[in-house]
């Protein structure tokens, strides 16, 4: 088959295409700056300086996972000890860690609706301190922690600590003690 | 003059139709997203997130400067991270883009690497490491300044890091800022999305 050849007169630029082609380029552009603005965008957060001192906490957070949290509060008390009574002979510190890991774990709903909680109850009793112990381990992501700290914001008398450390060292060699009214954890 | 008429039969041309259709697509897949985006947004800002109150009523951040002493995390060639530090100017304020603090950084020879296996190290360890050492230095040195330079202010210490930057590094970093608690009240951390 031939091609046909054009003729000179038939060599004109497509004014429709060539606008359709623009239009296209413009929006593209368009988009992709703003997309790029979008991504390059960075959080900010403006967080009050831990105490980390060592001594009483009413709360301990230990971050399991990205959804995954131990809340150790006044009711690990009665858990633990209801749990423990049930076991004859010498509990060890390891099988007490693991009935806290069971029974006091919980996923990001029910654990925000905790926080959700203890800040009512800050907010309603101004002239108390609060202190909360943040555990997280070292190798994780440092928002699982940054994300709770966010939640503490614009209580004065709600106070956070940050400490590094997993669940595998309360379980391999921490010691927890039950006294009266306090827990008392060892990490190592 | 008189009109030309053509004869020749009208045809329908695909190509400049597909080219609009293609143009009305993008246009209404473009705008929904938007729609949405921009309905989500509204939505949770006006009934569901309480906007977070700091307790620190003065910010010392001025417009897009960098007044404070930045901590810039990023990761290494190696698979390691780098702390940069990053100096406010106290003569002339200084741009904060994470390009010309990175390359401010390179100049001042302010930057040092972590052990590339600094999550295996004992806690000891890791903060003699070098990198540890900078930070620590940088800060102790940093509040001194602000004590000189702004007798009444109050000296805050940013981070800048990715998301998936380990908490090591930043509860290092937490433990520095708290050991001068009375006097850095106030840690900003900007986090890259």
């Amino acid at each position: 088959m031939a091609f046909r050849k054009l003729s000179p007169a038939n060599r004109k630029i497509q004014l429709v295409s060539l606008i359709d082609l623009i239009f296209i380029l413009l929006i593209f552009f368009i988009i992709t700056s703003v997309l790029i603005k979008l991504v390059r965008g960075e959080s900010q957060l403006y967080i009050p300086t831990p105490k980390n001192e060592p001594g009483e906490a009413q709360i301990l957070i230990q971050i399991l996972d990205e959804d995954r949290y131990l809340w150790i509060d006044h009711t690990a008390i009665d858990t633990l000890n209801s749990h423990t009574y049930k076991l004859l002979g010498k509990v060890s510190h390891a099988q007490k860690a693991s009935i806290l890991l069971e029974k006091m774990s919980f996923d990001s709903t029910g654990f925000f609706e905790r926080i959700e909680s203890l800040k009512k109850e800050s907010a309603l009793h101004p002239h108390k301190a609060f202190f909360v112990l943040i555990r997280c381990p070292e190798d994780k992501p440092y928002y699982y922690a940054t994300n709770i700290i966010e939640h503490f914001l614009g209580l004065p008398n709600l106070e956070y600590g940050c400490l590094e450390g997993s669940i595998d060292d309360v379980l391999a060699k921490g010691k927890i003690n039950v006294h009266r009214n306090t827990i008392q954890i060892d990490f190592d | 003059m008189a009109f030309k008429r053509e004869d020749s039969p009208r045809e329908l041309e695909l190509t400049s139709l597909i080219d609009v259709v293609f143009l009305l697509l993008i246009f209404f897949l473009v705008s929904f997203a938007f729609s949405i985006a921009g309905d989500a947004s509204q939505s949770t800002a006006a009934t569901e997130i309480p906007l977070p109150k700091s307790s620190m009523t003065q910010l010392s951040l001025k417009g897009d400067k960098l007044a404070n002493l930045m901590i810039q995390i990023m990761p290494d060639t190696t698979g390691s991270r780098i702390a940069y530090i990053l100096w406010p100017s106290y003569q002339e304020e200084v741009e904060m883009t994470e390009d010309i603090a990175f390359q401010k950084s390179l100049n001042d020879s302010t930057f040092c690497s972590f052990p590339v296996n600094f999550l295996s190290l004992s806690n000891e360890d890791f903060s003699t490491s070098k990198a540890c050492s900078l930070i620590a230095i940088s800060i102790k040195q940093f509040v001194e300044k602000e004590k000189v330079f702004k007798q009444n202010g109050r000296p805050v210490v940013e981070v800048r890091a990715e998301k998936n930057t380990e908490f090591k590094i930043m509860n290092f970093i937490l433990e520095q800022c708290g050991l001068y608690e009375d006097r850095i009240p106030q840690v900003i951390f900007r986090t890259a999305s």
